[in-house]
């Protein structure tokens, strides 16, 4: 037994298999049990080993099905409960526990609403047993057989509901903890990027020193690999400076426009490109809004950059639930090829996938320049 | 002859700043440490202090402001890796100057031998308090320009009809306020 339970993974639903599997062996027993030292009906011995192999069969179904038994075979499980009680004669029933056990895996398995359907459902099945076993009307007068009925009559239900309950709180639980996970993942690659771009960029900055101490004037610091060396790390550590700042972007508060504002419209000006950022704004505390971020900045790049625009206008706008940030530009446009290729068009469709969005990328207005359209469900607060 | 301590958590600065340091005449002996501590324990004296903005466990301005207050401090300059890094905050902590870490070798031989002669080696700070502008309460502007220009807290307070100590306590507040954020 403990075998069987041990080769059941930790997943939750293989909690409630083992539940099942304990409740349907402990109600089989007593089933048997109950059959062999009382009689009960006229072939107990039939019925009782009838209820262990029924037993032992749903026991192996339910471990080789684990959460993939359809409605069907749980109602028929039901179903063969029910009729296990009826040959037995009477509602109080060694196989009432056996009806019991019925319950635990739709119960655990369907969504909320569809479990309580199931459970009634299956606790009307017994009253309808019930009644039709005869159910003494004069003997019912006393108390406790009718607190005995009443109670056999609930019981179905109580469980049913409570074990739905439960299985749905355990079902949110891991939807929060799977979430929260791929976000501190994702927090602390961001962490290492940084780490590694700080590293990388101060190694730039010692080999710029080393090389420019060459006594000024002689042969070595005139040559001309050693000045293009020079001006190669000058490009490269302003690069880093850049995606650094990238990559730290948005870990105080403010908002996307003032965060789009600041460095994209500093590149823009030095490059003498007029950027216009208009349209709705977010606060950027929300994570959806940093990756909002990026991607515009990445599109705004791109177009000063790569398509020699003169002119780069962003517009976010937000109704229904849904927010769409465009980015046109007036440059050269990007070719059919080019566009879905390039390292940096490829890390903002990433992105936009990343936050359930879509990015889409097409020509710009009177059909010169590009217009970048990123479409995603936003439902959090504007700033 | 100058005795420079170069404070970096990169190897690979340190490195490079001692060699390209040693190999000049005008400087008597360069050495290279990790981290606060080792720097505020340094025994032998010391001239030029050139201080990195951001150490893994420590504050560069914090560390300026602690060799500042012993009796014979040495000058200090800031070495900036990041153009965002902002000379004010550093002219108010009581740095000397700032250099950026793109500086070509010989003008960072020049920065340290000008604040090793008393003088400073500040050229964006128009610029940074301008930058900074809108972050400052403006009861502060007075008090940083007149500290950016060169006065001492204690002209300022004379000026300003104010308490030293509420000089230094908004001075705290602002450096506070615009210092680099640390990378963790």
């Amino acid at each position: 037994m403990s075998n069987v339970l041990k080769r059941l993974p930790g997943r939750p639903l293989d909690r409630w298999v083992a539940l099942f599997v304990i409740a349907r062996v402990a109600a089989g027993l007593v089933a048997a049990c109950l059959l062999v030292i009382h009689e009960v009906t006229n072939h107990d011995a039939l019925l009782a080993a009838l209820v262990l192999a029924y037993t032992a069969l749903s026991v192996g179904g339910a471990i080789r099905l684990r959460s993939h038994s359809p409605i069907g075979i749980w109602t028929a499980d039901v179903v063969a409960a029910l009729n296990l009680i009826m040959a037995a004669g009477e509602w109080r029933s060694p196989f009432y526990l056996l009806f019991l056990s019925t319950l635990i895996l739709p119960a655990t398995s369907l969504a909320r609403g569809r479990a309580i359907g199931f459970v009634i459902a299956a606790a009307s099945g017994y009253l309808g047993v019930a009644l039709l076993t005869g159910v003494d009307w004069g003997t019912l007068q006393t108390t406790p057989r009718l607190e005995s009925f009443a109670t056999h009559l609930l019981l179905p239900l109580l469980i049913g509901i409570g074990l739905a309950y439960a299985a749905e709180l355990l079902r949110r639980l891991r939807t929060e903890q799977r979430r929260s996970e791929r976000i501190s993942l994702e927090a602390e690659r961001r962490r290492l990027a940084r780490e590694l771009h700080d590293s990388a960029k101060q190694r730039m900055h010692a080999a710029q020193l080393l090389l420019t101490s060459l006594p000024a004037g002689s042969e070595a610091a005139a040559a001309e690999p050693v000045q293009l060396a020079l001006r190669e790390l000058a490009a490269a550590t302003s690069e880093m400076d850049a995606s650094l700042t990238g990559l730290r972007t948005a870990a105080g508060g403010g908002t996307l426009r003032a965060a789009l504002r600041g460095r994209p419209a500093q590149l823009a000006a030095r490059a003498g490109v007029e950027l216009d950022v208009t349209g709705a704004d977010l606060p950027l505390a929300d994570p959806l809004a940093t990756h909002v971020y990026h991607v515009l900045s990445e599109a705004i790049l791109n177009a000063i950059r790569h398509a020699q625009a003169t002119a780069v206008e962003t517009r976010l706008r937000h109704h229904d639930g849904h927010l769409v940030a465009t980015v046109v530009d007036n440059g050269r446009g990007l070719s059919a090829d080019a566009s879905w290729d390039s390292q940096g068009v490829r890390s903002m469709i990433e992105r936009a996938e990343l936050v359930g969005g879509q990015l889409s990328i097409g020509p710009g207005v009177g059909g010169g320049g590009t217009t970048i359209t990123l479409e995603l469900p936003y439902a959090g607060e504007l700033a | 002859m100058t005795a420079v301590l170069c404070v970096d958590d990169h190897p690979a600065l340190r490195a490079g700043v001692v060699t390209v340091l040693r190999r000049d005449a005008g400087i008597a002996r360069c050495d290279a440490v990790g981290d606060a501590d080792e720097a505020l324990n340094w025994a032998p004296s010391l001239d030029v202090a050139l201080l990195d903005y951001r150490l893994t466990r420590g504050d560069g301005l914090r560390l300026c402001q602690a060799f500042k207050r012993r009796r014979r401090a040495p000058a200090v300059l800031m070495y900036s890796a990041h153009s965002r890094d902002l000379a004010l905050p550093a002219c108010l902590a009581g740095a000397d100057g700032v250099v950026a870490k793109t500086t070509p070798a010989p003008q960072l031989v020049d920065a340290i031998q000008t604040v090793a002669d008393g003088g400073r080696v500040f050229d964006s700070l128009a610029d940074d308090v301008a930058r900074s502008g809108p972050c400052i309460e403006p009861e502060d502007l007075p008090i940083l320009s007149m500290l950016a220009d060169g006065a001492t807290p204690e002209e300022v307070a004379e000026v300003m009809r104010i308490d030293p100590i509420a000089v230094d306590r908004r001075v705290h507040r602002v450096i506070d306020l615009l210092k680099p954020s640390t990378v963790a």
